[in-house]
């Protein structure tokens, strides 16, 4: 007899978003999926620390509004609203579903939950939220089954993690238990003892019959069909024989009865993607880092990446994210471990040159305050890619290790400035000289034609010869000294005018090209631009804004 | 001397989500800018060409008609109609378009026009064309390619906008039309009326793109030119071009044609040999009448007719009453039920054919308000059908006249204020949500005005920059045609071929043809149509009528049901009218009890009493009070009181209050049809107080109180929209005795027929069953072996309306029961008796089986409030609160 726990983390991808940002506890959060016609729907949604109401004095917090995924994120704020008043509305987070994210990360705490037994998977469904792990024979070295669910739920609040948990004989019952902790221990039982229940072998059927028949892992059609003939709990369908069952409900409904009873085997697939190396040195004592010195620590890291690097190298993978922790040794004074330095280091194209990381690391530890004394050093690779080989050609290898070398010099600067101080200038089409621009992030590069989702991105197309090789940061007033007077609307441009101390005798013009543009960013801007040529030979790009007419100077032909 | 000018590439907001202005604005701007002509060019489409010709006979400018077509195989091209044949080709060259577009999945009513070099060459009759070299890589080719399908008739169209190097561009076009050995004329390839609407045409590129503006910003145009010049500038710019704009005059000169110049015919009447279609009418009118009349003709009715017939003679709508005469007698010939409503029932003639059922001998009918000789406006005749059996009618005006020759009217969906307001604040990149909270909080009837404060409930400051630029863009937007809807019922047909007169182009629905125009449209140019519309109630009468035959009751028909039933009246002052043709809503409820309708006419009144016309216009009340004696019934001048007197001094019908306006602030007939079109639609309010401000000082000048002209115009405020006309009401008000006699005197046969003709009217299922058993009628639940797929009657009528036959409720009512496999357990009960099944009773639920193998495990709701036995109604599924209206 097998036995099963589940660990179940509820509405997963908001805990998920709550982890990485503790502030969002505060505020309701919603992920959501966008549909057709851009509909926001919620796909989950989450409320850790809801104000307590101020006008009830025993602090009670106010019902929880009934918003249940698949509602529209309209729908949702005004559920909201009505319990909490539009202010929550207002301060409401709202983040895009990312099914890829959420899985990656739960597959990672997945990884974590290895130390309560060696086969772990998840859940098979869509939208996983559970974790199974076999605890057969584990369990007692964690002092029995009743201390291992302790230890599982409390491992995942220091985490920060709200988790339900439940060891049964099958993965079906587990489940069921688990999705109803709360069910299993009705209310004198403290809070924290509802977010754990424990099956006892062989007991499932006795045990978990008044659980809701959704319990089974039934879709929404069986669900449906159930309710329709006025089942609604797992032992209602006990009741009904097997005949029936297999002639009334669709076959999927059998199948997880059997599964919940242990008639038929459910096998863990504990498939994880190709596991990321992870390495950690410790020391045996304590050390300062500055006893040790800086290169003493760059030979550690040397040494560490290396062994990250060798196991990718043989995948025909490189590093592309790399987590470096430094453990802080507490002291013996304080209580409890302190939070680990962490540098994270992301690369401009997967590397496999072990110098060239190390370096980055050390840019980044340059800019850390790094803790006096500390106890190791682990490093985690968080991210790999296939590095693209590419034959090299025999006598161009200047050119081309130049070209690998900006990637280095790309990812130094980045570490040293920060990742968005790196970047590309694109043309972009439009009417607003100063706006015909846009910074590309240097990674984007080659994708950029690939992805012309936004139309304005494509590649500007106006004529050389109209715009001028230097655009001034800001246009330049200019002093006119003399004009001809406009006919018909239509200007003319000045025939003489002061710059930079000169005065300049325009000797020939082409103009005007008005542009009207720019009205959704803020006031409209209109003006008529000039190509004039001077007497001395000088081309400039003139401007007359249109508002007042008053005279600029925007650029300037070589 | 100013130079002589016309715009001959323009493009009005016809051209969906392109232009900018209003084809009325272009036409004011143009006329007041002094050109010599504007020709309105919009995308495959003529749609907005009768608004413009409507404008540009006030304006008094010369108005060209063409179009701008983008053949897939050749350069763009502007055509314009020189003459009627180029009219009719350009018509037919449309229409073949937006077949196609249809045919490659499109969607026609996008105003997509698919067409080929070839198409446009065939059909170059009688067209004028112009290429406008803009854009164009090849010019001098292109140029060649199009000169041979139009010879001499092809123009080079220069077009510049400031775009930096105008000069050189100019050069280089005026090169290659002398290369390809074409002439160059001047054009604008204008978009807007004036430079303001910049903001909306960038924000309508945006709608098209379905993106925001700021996503788009590069594919805008750099600046504002497209509008309408001063002529003085136009010369300027084409300065270097001789001639130019010279010759854009002549071409306008060479445009002779107006849509004056289209004759209506109205398709040939099957008439017998031998007779003309006058005496057949006639014929027709006085047989009918002695079939209404078997104990002899009332003297008011033959005076009616022969008036009337004398009047439809002297105008020549003999063909057009034959017309709707032969759908009529289609229609009962197939047992579908109809029945006029609207003007048309102000017509003796029209009840003696049989086309309105309003007996002109027991109301006081108008046939001027019809058909009148100083109008000179087609009449309008709207028929009711079944709902589920007009297609047949529809489909029978199709065959009977051929594709070719009818077709449906079109309706222009323009933007109301909170689709402007969705598509702007899109555009504007407002996110989706908020953009959604905002136009939630828009009421259905707040105004331009009001958007401030809705703003400001949606949660944004309404002084922000983003608020004002979204309201001055939603202001210019609302009005704007936004793409041809297909008319609920309009048909149009013609003697010749109608692509002659209208492009014509597939609807969305399968089967159907539009016409480009819409019904305002059609009326200014004279063309007839007949409204073909769908009543749900009907399709209940004749089920109600059927299931009374069946059980053992009389035939009956519209016409035999008895009339003025003092019982009726009885049950409709108590206001027991669940399921009773428009009278069974809350409103209507309680107001019956107090208005106690005791004729005929009463229910006239109580019908169009509870309208939000009357409502708004608040005439409830005093109606009421002097209804009941409270109040004195007085008038302020005789003449008001002949217009008013029927409905004690307060206006209750919406001719009424036109008339009010004739007689009280001395406006036209025409006038007052024109004040209650600007109310109607959703117009610039500058156009209405232009009215008030009239109205007003009439109504002073005629000595009467402002508190009075003050009340006058918010009753016709209150009408533009939401009033009847007192036939229409009439109309309305004959199913409502109707309906209410089934339910006084077959009450199980009335709710057999409402069940089997869901979803209508307010009440759900459960209700009318709850309804019906108040009224004692015994409730049968669904069973296997008894049960059709409607409802049904069991059990015969003997007589009197104490014994009441048994409601069976209908399998529909059986939740997840397709229609099919109902359909097949529930044959008739005559036909073949059916082998009892054996019924396994559950103590919870019931088994329905169907001979598929299906098997359906069915439980009532606690919620079904008794209404089925062991079978669960569909009425328990349904919420219990009144639906919304029919």
């Amino acid at each position: 007899m097998s036995r099963i726990m589940t660990i179940w983390l509820p509405r997963w991808p908001v805990q998920r978003r709550l982890i990485h940002d503790p502030a969002l506890r505060k505020v309701p959060v919603f992920v959501c999926r966008r549909e057709r016609r851009g509909v926001m729907t919620i796909t989950s949604w989450a409320w850790a620390l809801p104000p307590r109401s101020e006008s009830v004095h025993s602090g009670e917090r106010p019902p929880a509004p009934r918003i249940l995924p698949g509602m529209s994120l309209a729908e949702g704020m005004a559920v909201l609203a009505l319990t909490h008043g539009s202010r929550a509305c207002h301060v409401a987070e709202i983040d895009h579903d990312d099914p890829a994210a959420d899985r990656a990360s739960l597959e990672q705490l997945a990884r974590h939950s290895r130390r309560f037994a060696p086969i772990v998977a998840l859940e098979d469904a869509g939208r996983p939220e559970c974790i199974h792990v076999d605890v057969t024979g584990t369990a007692r070295f964690f002092g029995g089954e009743a201390l291992l669910v302790r230890t599982a739920v409390w491992t995942f609040a220091a985490r920060g993690l709200h988790a339900r948990v439940a060891i049964a004989d099958t993965v079906g019952a587990a489940w069921a238990a688990a999705h109803h902790t709360e069910l299993l221990n009705p209310p004198p039982a403290p809070p924290f003892r509802r977010r754990f229940a424990i099956v006892q072998p062989g007991e499932q059927v006795v045990t978990l019959a008044a659980l809701p028949a959704a319990a089974l892992r039934l879709d929404a059609a069986v669900r449906a069909a159930l309710r329709e003939v006025g089942i609604d709990t797992i032992g209602g369908i006990l009741k009904v024989s097997r005949k029936s069952l297999a002639s009334r409900f669709p076959h999927t409904l059998a199948v997880r009865l059997a599964q919940f009873r242990g008639v038929c085997a459910e096998p863990l697939a504990a498939t994880f993607g190709a596991e990321l190396p992870r390495v950690a040195h410790a020391f045996d004592v304590p050390v300062s880092l500055r006893e040790v010195g800086e290169d003493a620590v760059a030979a550690i890291l040397e040494r560490l990446v290396g062994q990250c690097v060798a196991p990718l190298m043989a995948r025909g993978d490189g590093i592309t994210s790399l987590q470096v922790r430094f453990e802080q040794w507490a002291g013996m004074g304080e209580r409890g471990p302190c939070p680990p330095v962490v540098i994270d280091v992301g690369l401009y194209r997967p590397s496999i040159a072990v110098r060239h990381v190390v370096d980055l690391v050390r840019l980044r530890m340059a800019r850390v305050r790094l803790p006096r004394e500390i106890e190791g050093i682990a490093v985690d690779v968080l991210a790999a890619a296939p590095v693209v080989c590419r034959q090299r050609s025999l006598f161009a290898g200047e050119s081309e290790s130049a070209a690998s070398e900006v990637g280095m010099l790309f990812d130094r600067l980045a570490g040293r400035l920060g990742g968005k101080a790196v970047f590309e200038p694109r043309g972009v089409k439009d009417a607003q000289p100063e706006h015909a621009w846009v910074g590309v992030p240097p990674e984007a590069r080659g994708s950029i034609a690939g992805s012309a989702g936004a139309p304005a991105q494509r590649r500007c197309e106006m004529p050389a010869e109209r715009r001028p090789i230097w655009l001034l940061p800001r246009p330049v007033p200019l002093d006119v000294l003399a004009v001809v007077p406009d006919t018909a609307d239509v200007g003319r441009p000045p025939v003489r005018f002061r710059h930079g101390g000169e005065v300049h005798e325009v000797a020939t013009a082409h103009g005007p090209e008005r542009i009207e543009t720019a009205w959704w960013r803020g006031p409209i801007v209109r003006r008529d631009y000039y190509v004039v040529e001077t007497r001395a030979g000088r081309r400039f790009w003139l401007f007359r804004r249109l508002k007042d007419g008053a005279w600029f100077l925007h650029g300037v032909f070589a | 001397m100013e130079p002589r000018y016309a715009e001959l590439h323009c493009t009005s907001n016809f051209s969906f989500l392109r232009g900018a202005s209003h084809p009325e604005e272009l036409v004011h701007t143009a006329a007041a800018l002094g050109y010599e002509a504007l020709a309105i060019t919009d995308r495959g489409t003529l749609s907005g060409i009768v608004r413009a010709h409507g404008a540009a006979k006030q304006a008094g400018l010369k108005l060209v008609i063409g179009a701008h077509l983008e053949p897939c195989d050749a350069a763009p091209l502007v055509v314009w109609a020189a003459d009627r044949t180029g009219y009719a080709n350009l018509c037919r060259l449309l229409t073949r378009g937006s077949a196609r577009a249809a045919e490659e999945g499109g969607d026609g009513m996008a105003g997509r026009c698919v067409l080929a070099f070839d198409d446009v060459a065939a059909h170059a009759g009688g067209l004028l064309a112009g290429v406008p070299l803009a854009g164009l890589v090849e010019p001098v080719e292109h140029l060649a390619h199009w000169r041979s399908a139009f010879d001499d008739r092809l123009w080079a169209l220069v077009e510049v906008a400031l775009e930096g190097d105008d000069e050189d561009r100019l050069q280089a076009f005026a090169r290659a039309a002398r290369l390809a050995g074409v002439p160059v004329a001047a054009a604008g390839d204008v978009r807007y009326h004036e430079r303001s609407r910049l903001a909306l045409a960038d924000v309508l590129a945006a709608v098209r793109r379905r993106s925001t503006v700021d996503a788009i910003r590069g594919e805008l145009l750099a600046n504002g030119e497209r509008h309408l010049h001063e002529r003085r500038r136009v010369a300027a710019r084409f300065e270097s071009l001789p001639g130019a704009l010279d010759r854009a005059v002549e071409i306008a000169g060479r445009c002779t044609f107006s849509l004056d110049e289209l004759r209506y015919e109205y398709p040939e009447a099957t008439v017998p040999p031998g007779r003309t279609a006058r005496e057949h009418l006639a014929h027709l009118a006085w047989k009918g009448a002695a079939r209404r009349y078997p104990d002899g003709i009332p003297e008011k009715v033959r005076e009616l007719v022969a008036h009337e017939l004398a009047l439809i003679a002297e105008l020549g709508y003999e063909a057009y009453f034959l017309t709707v005469f032969d759908i009529v007698r289609f229609a009962r010939g197939r047992g579908i039920l109809c029945q006029g409503r609207g003007s048309a029932a102000n017509s003796a003639v029209c009840y003696c054919l049989g086309v309105t059922s309003v007996d002109p001998a027991r109301m006081n009918v108008l046939f001027e308000r019809f058909v009148s000789r100083e109008r000179r406006e087609a009449p309008d005749i709207d028929i009711d059908f079944e709902h589920d059996r007009r297609e047949e009618v529809i489909q029978y005006v199709y065959a009977t006249y051929g594709r070719t020759r009818a077709a449906m009217t079109a309706e222009v969906i323009s933007y109301r204020l909170r689709s402007a307001v969705r598509d702007v604040a899109k555009a504007l990149g407002f996110s989706l949500d908020r953009v959604d909270r905002i136009a939630e909080a828009l009421d259905v009837g707040d105004g331009l005005e009001d958007l401030p404060t809705r703003l400001a409930e949606a949660g944004l400051d309404p002084a922000s920059d983003a608020c004002t630029r979204l309201a001055a863009l939603v202001g210019s937007l609302v009005g704007f045609p936004r793409h041809l809807g297909q008319h609920v019922g309009g048909m149009v047909m013609t003697r010749g071929d109608l692509c002659d007169l209208v492009p014509i182009q597939p609807a969305t629905m399968d089967g159907r043809t539009i016409v480009q125009w819409d019904k305002n449209d059609l009326d200014e140019l004279g063309i007839l149509k007949v409204d073909c519309l769908a009543l749900g109630m009907l399709s209940a009468i004749h089920r109600a009528f059927d299931l009374v035959a069946g059980a053992g009751g009389p035939r009956l028909t519209l016409a035999t049901v008895p009339a003025e039933d003092p019982a009726v009246y009885d049950m409709i002052s108590r206001a027991d009218t669940v399921g009773v043709f428009q009278i069974e809503s809350r409103a209507q409820m309680s107001m019956l009890p107090r208005l106690k309708p005791r004729c005929f006419y009463d229910l006239v009144i109580e019908v169009a009493i509870v309208r939000p016309g009357p409502i708004q216009g608040d005439m409830v009340h005093p109606y009421l009070r002097r209804r009941a004696g409270e109040d004195p019934v007085t008038y302020p001048n005789d003449e008001i009181r002949a217009v008013l007197e029927k409905t004690l001094g307060v206006p209750l019908f919406q001719e009424q209050a036109m008339r009010l306006a004739v007689v009280a602030a001395g406006f036209t007939p025409g006038e007052a049809d024109q004040l209650r079109r600007a109310m109607g639609a959703w117009r610039r309010p500058g156009l209405i107080e232009e009215f008030r401000v009239k109205l007003i000082n009439g109504m002073l000048a005629r000595g009467l109180s402002q508190q009075f002209a003050e009340q006058v115009f918010g009753q016709i405020r209150g009408f533009g929209e939401y009033g009847f006309p007192e036939s229409h009401a009439a109309s309305f008000a004959l199913l409502v005795y109707v309906s209410a006699w089934l339910k006084c005197h077959h009450p199980a046969a009335f709710t057999a027929a409402l069940l089997g003709s869901q979803p209508m009217g307010f009440y759900a299922p459960a209700q009318l069953v709850r309804d019906a058993k108040a009224h004692g009628v015994k409730v049968l639940p669904v069973d296997v072996n008894a049960s059709c797929w409607h409802a049904s009657l069991e059990g015969r009528l003997n007589g009197g309306c104490a014994k009441q036959p048994a409601i069976r409720l209908g399998l529909e009512q059986v939740h997840g029961l397709g229609e099919a496999a109902g359909r097949r357990i529930g044959r008739p009960l005559s036909a073949a008796p059916r082998s009892r099944l054996p019924c396994r009773a559950r103590p919870r639920g019931a088994v329905a089986s169907g001979p598929g193998g299906c098997v359906r495990l069915v439980r009532p709701r606690p919620q079904a409030g008794g209404v089925g036995g062991d079978a669960v109604p569909r009425a328990a599924r349904s919420q219990a609160a009144p639906r919304g209206p029919r």
